[in-house]
């Protein structure tokens, strides 16, 4: 079973995230901001990361940063959403090293699609 | 012939060269011939005695001879030596050589006798007689041999001697015969000499006769010819008719003579002429001679006046200017003492030998007397007075001082200052006051430029001023890009530009350069002000941002606009202008947007999620309900996100509208308490009061928003629960409401953006509160438009406190408050209230109340006055007692204004015991207060009307 940490602070999304990659069979960790993300990223290898990219604390770009100087913890992928939904936001993001970006407000189904594919490639 | 007695009659130098040659050649020849017949004489004389000579010699010689021979012979007679028998032969010789060369002479009969004689007796000799004696000596027979010579006695060898000395005698007769011929011959030689020179003589004098006849007398005639002439006798000249030079010159003469006579008259009439001239010249060099004088004197008078001019015009500043012209005066026109004092408010003077007491004295009186005199006549006069002590000096005798008043005028005719002269002991002549008045307006002219200076400088001052006060830095270049001028928002940009001053001449790139002290990027700006400067006006774009670091950082919007003079493009007005605040204002704006659309997604993003999965998922019912129920929860955030949004974008803008009444805070916030009670069950509200009411003017509405917002955080934050404390006091004279929670608390880091918009305190365990960041926001502007202030205190984890105060209002009774703009826009202190109030003790407490307020109260107790001024004091309301005076009410005022034209819609607030609303009414006026009422009505009365415009 793939693992997932997802690192989010609104609450209602977390509950739809979970609620949605849950019915899929994923076993899903969460995080309510940054540092917790961190945290959990050290004690567990995870196959996915989803991070919200307006989190307190930490952003998700700072997390991405923190995670990749973690040692063999690079496997992991990363797929950040934000509300902001810019091409330049995206290709920052990206530049920052996550593997996907989805914008926010988001389809479930697409989000289900998307983690999929992630974790397949 | 003729014709060579014509040739020597026309040249007298002709006749006298013939004559001179004549003579000369008559003379040499006579010469001539005298040296001639001499030479002869001497020469016939020397030939003769020199023949006579060589024959005497001759003849000597021969009878020497001779002689020698015979003694040699008798010689060997004796001795019959070979020698002496040689010897014989060898005279021989020499006797035959010489009687040889005297037959060569031309011998007389005598000689030729005697020498033939000789000749014979030797040929014997020598044949017969020699070779006889040597035979008888050779053979000693000297017997026979003295007897053959004794026989030989009578030869002709003795008579040779004899005629040898004969001759000699005869040689010398001769010769003197020869010499007495000589003397004779001279002596005639010396009568022909005389002779000549006698003719030479005679000749010269011929000579000298005919030069005398022929030129001397002529012109000795002519010389006394022409002294008579010069006597200025008139008369016929000789000798006209000569063809020589005598009569040339005669001629010459003559005709000179008739020249000179012409000429003569003719420089008569001309002399008489040039004195007729002379005459008029003398006439007009007099003339001359008076226009000088006046020249003279007109040009000390410019002198002076030069000075005086130099002198004005060395200054500009008045006091300097009034001194100056007091000092030059009184030293040009060598006077004693001066004073020039201006018509000014200030009476500026300036004085020589006057003291400082005499000057004030003379200002003093400057509306009377002297000056008085002189601004009404505009003339200026003289006195005459005795002088005082001070001027006496060591005079005993009185003397008396002149003095002259003079009005300085200017254009427009009017005494613009006035100047007074003194001169001890002399009396001021007429061509002084002239010169004087002259100088006076001079004087004037120095006024009216030094006017026309101070209105310059005064715009100079004031565009100046202008320029410095306008919030963007200003410069001006040139055409090459020079800067000329800066302002000081200019120089605050550029610091190194501030000790140049406003005006200067800063080359282009020197500017240029110095750009990179504290601009970032300077190329960019540097390339748009040369472009600007180069091709000026036909750039588009005639701006452009950039960025300063210096004194702080700030950005700056440059533009540029050419300036034109006339239609001819004379330089670059460059501006820049600080827009850090619009930058800031843009930055914030766009961070705003972003934020925005980051809020609104988040609940959106919930909506649509959960509204994708009940569409497209099989769900159990409770799911079905949880994911309905959620959307429903963000739905409603996401309106109350809108609205507050909403709200506070209305607020800020100054759009949101307040209902102002007086409401009760206490009731209010009961009310509040009450509601948020329902909403939870673990906190504890506890309203504390102090009893005291609190009704001021309000919006309703915006204040129930406020509580509710701190109240619902207050329960919000507290999530553990706890006791909510609101109490209320009056502290300084403001209510202070304060609601204080035992909640999370807030870092102190959050608290100074704890009222910004869309703030939320970072902390992951109040997301799970929620909420739009924007109710404190909206509580801090509501406060703030009721005047009122919110500030916050809090303790992380131990909870906060939120304390909100309003002003106490005067008066306990609901103050009509109006809301902040009305307020602004009409400063009390600019509205004049005429309060007219006959009760002394009300009228006082009215006045009190209102001046309170801020108005400017203008209290009447009498009807009467009332009446009589309210037309001039034009008030802007007027609040009036219907009872005044016995015999004066108020309607009487109020007729009046009505029918005045000014006043007829001026507001009126009646003020009265009695109710008469109806009358009133009847007047159109609406405002009407029964008395008793507390002062704070008339107030809020007065700031409705104000709102009501």
């Amino acid at each position: 079973m793939k693992s997932i940490l997802l690192a989010e602070d609104e609450p209602v999304l977390r509950m739809l995230v979970v609620d949605s990659l849950e019915d899929e069979g994923y076993d899903i960790d969460e995080a309510c901001d940054g540092e917790e993300a961190i945290d959990k990223i050290k004690t567990k290898d995870y196959d996915l990361i989803i991070l919200d990219y307006m989190m307190p604390k930490m952003t998700g770009i700072e997390v991405i940063e923190q995670a990749r100087l973690l040692p063999d913890k690079s496997a992991a992928k990363i797929l950040m959403l934000s509300a902001k939904n810019q091409q330049a936001e995206q290709d920052k993001v990206m530049a920052a090293g996550a593997d996907g970006f989805m914008s926010k407000p988001f389809s479930p189904l697409d989000l289900i699609d998307k983690v999929e594919e992630m974790l397949r490639g | 012939m003729d014709k060579l007695s014509s040739y020597y009659k026309k040249s007298i130098t002709r006749q006298f060269m013939s004559f001179m040659l004549l003579a000369l050649v008559l003379i040499l020849c006579g010469a001539g011939f005298v040296l001639w017949s001499t030479v002869n004489i001497i020469q016939d004389y020397e030939d003769k005695s020199k023949i006579n000579r060589e024959k005497q010699e001759l003849v000597s010689d021969i009878a020497n001879h001779a002689n020698q021979i015979i003694l040699r012979t008798r010689g060997y007679y004796v001795y019959q030596t070979e020698f002496e028998y040689n010897q014989i032969f060898s005279e021989k010789a020499v006797l035959d050589e010489a009687m040889a060369a005297f037959k060569q002479l031309s011998l007389n009969d005598t000689e030729q006798e005697l020498i033939t004689s000789i000749e014979d007796f030797f040929t014997q000799f020598f044949n017969e007689v020699l070779p006889q004696g040597i035979a008888f000596a050779n053979a000693n027979d000297y017997a026979s041999l003295r007897s053959f010579i004794s026989a030989e006695a009578d030869n002709p060898v003795n008579d040779l001697l004899d005629y040898s000395q004969r001759f000699e005698k005869t040689v010398q007769k001769i010769a003197s015969d020869e010499n007495a011929k000589l003397v004779t011959g001279l002596t005639y030689q010396g009568g022909i000499f005389i002779g000549y020179i006698l003719l030479v003589l005679i000749l010269s004098i011929f000579i000298t006769r005919k030069i005398a006849t022929d030129i001397g007398h002529p012109l000795g005639q002519l010389t006394k010819q022409a002294s008579r002439f010069a006597e200025g006798e008139m008369f016929q000249v000789d000798y006209v008719k000569r063809e020589d030079e005598i009569g040339g010159l005669s001629r010459a003469f003559n005709e000179m003579m008739t020249q000179i006579q012409s000429k003569e008259e003719e420089l008569l009439s001309q002399n008489e002429e040039l004195q007729a001239q002379q005459d008029e010249l003398q006439a007009q060099q007099e003339e001359l001679h008076s226009a000088m004088e006046q020249m003279e004197r007109n040009e000390q008078y410019l002198e002076k006046r030069n000075l005086l001019v130099q002198s004005l015009s060395n200054t500009l500043d008045k006091q300097e200017l009034l001194g100056s012209i007091i000092r030059h005066i009184v030293k040009i026109v060598g006077y004693d003492k001066g004073l020039i004092v201006m018509m000014n408010a200030q009476h500026d003077y300036a004085s020589v030998g006057v003291s400082d007491k005499g000057a004030a004295q003379f200002i003093r009186t400057i509306d009377d007397g002297l000056i008085m005199r002189a601004a009404q006549t505009k003339e200026p006069y003289q006195i005459k007075r005795a002088c005082v002590e001070s001027e006496q000096g060591y005079h005993e005798q009185q003397m008396y001082a002149s003095e002259l008043v003079i009005p300085i005028l200017n254009a427009e005719d009017e005494m613009v200052a006035c100047m007074m002269l003194t001169k001890l002991g002399q009396p001021i002549a007429k061509h002084e006051q002239i010169e004087i008045v002259g100088m006076a307006r001079q004087v004037s002219l120095a006024f009216d430029k030094l006017a026309l200076y101070e209105v310059s400088e005064r715009q100079r001052q004031m565009t100046s001023d202008m320029l410095n006060t306008i919030q963007e830095g200003v410069q001006l270049l040139d055409l090459e890009g020079r800067t000329l001028q800066i302002n000081k928002k200019m120089s605050e940009f550029f610091g190194f530009l501030e000790p140049l001053g406003e005006t200067m001449d800063l080359p282009l790139d020197e500017f240029l350069s110095q750009l990179s002290s504290n601009v970032v990027e300077p190329e960019m700006l540097r390339s748009f002000i040369v472009e600007w400067v180069s091709d000026g006006g036909l750039n588009e774009i005639n701006w452009m941002n950039y960025e300063i670091t210096e004194p702080d950082r700030r950005y700056i919007q440059i533009y540029c606009e050419p300036l034109y003079r006339e239609g001819v493009k004379f330089g670059t007005l460059l501006v820049h202008r600080d827009i850090t605040k619009e930058y800031e204002v843009d930055r914030m704006k766009s961070e705003f947007v972003s934020t925005v659309s980051h809020e609104l997604r988040t609940p959106l993003a919930s909506v649509l999620g959960f509204a994708e999965l009940l569409l497209h998922r099989e769900l159990k019912p409770e799911r079905q309900r949880k994911y309905v129920s959620t959307i429903h929860q963000e739905a409603r955030r996401l309106t109350t996100l809108i609205n507050d949004f909403l709200d506070l974008q209305r607020m800020e803008s100054g759009k949101q509208t307040y209902d102002m009444k007086p409401i009760s805070l206490t009731t209010l916030i009961n009310e509040v308490i009450e509601l948020q009670r329902i909403g939870t069950t673990v906190h504890e509200i506890v309203w504390e009061s102090d009893g005291t009411s609190m009704i001021l003017m309000a919006d309703q509405d915006k204040m129930q928003q406020v509580f509710t917002n701190l109240l619902s955080n207050a329960i919000k934050y507290s999530p553990e629960g706890g006791r909510i404390t609101i109490s209320s006091r009056i502290e300084a004279g403001q209510h202070v409401i304060s609601i204080q929670d035992e909640g999370l608390g807030i870092p102190d880091n959050a608290l100074p953006k704890l009222f910004n918009k869309f703030y939320r305190v970072d902390n992951s365990d109040r997301r799970e509160i929620g909420g739009t960041g924007l109710g404190l926001a909206i509580v801090k502007e509501i406060i703030t438009r009721h005047r009122g202030t919110i500030e916050v205190d809090s303790k992380l984890g131990e909870g906060s406190t939120f304390t909100i105060r309003f002003p106490v209002q005067e008066s306990q009774q609901p103050r009509m408050e109006a809301d902040g703009d009305v307020q602004e826009q009409l400063p009390e202190s600019s509205i004049d209230v005429m309060l007219i109030e006959n009760d002394y003790n009300l009228s006082i407490m009215l006045r009190d109340e209102l001046q309170a307020s801020g108005f400017r109260v203008h209290l009447y107790t009498q009807g009467q006055k009332a009446l009589e001024e309210i037309e001039e004091l034009a008030p802007d309301i007027v609040v009036i007692d219907l009872m005044l005076e016995p015999d004066t009410s108020g309607w009487q005022v109020i007729e009046q204004m009505k029918k005045s034209e000014s006043l007829q819609n001026t507001p009126i607030i009646i003020s009265s015991a009695f109710d008469e609303k109806d009358k009133a009414a009847q007047w159109g006026i609406r405002e009407f207060l029964v008395k008793p009422y507390l002062p704070g009505r008339l107030t809020a009365t007065i700031h409705q009307i104000l709102r009501k415009g």
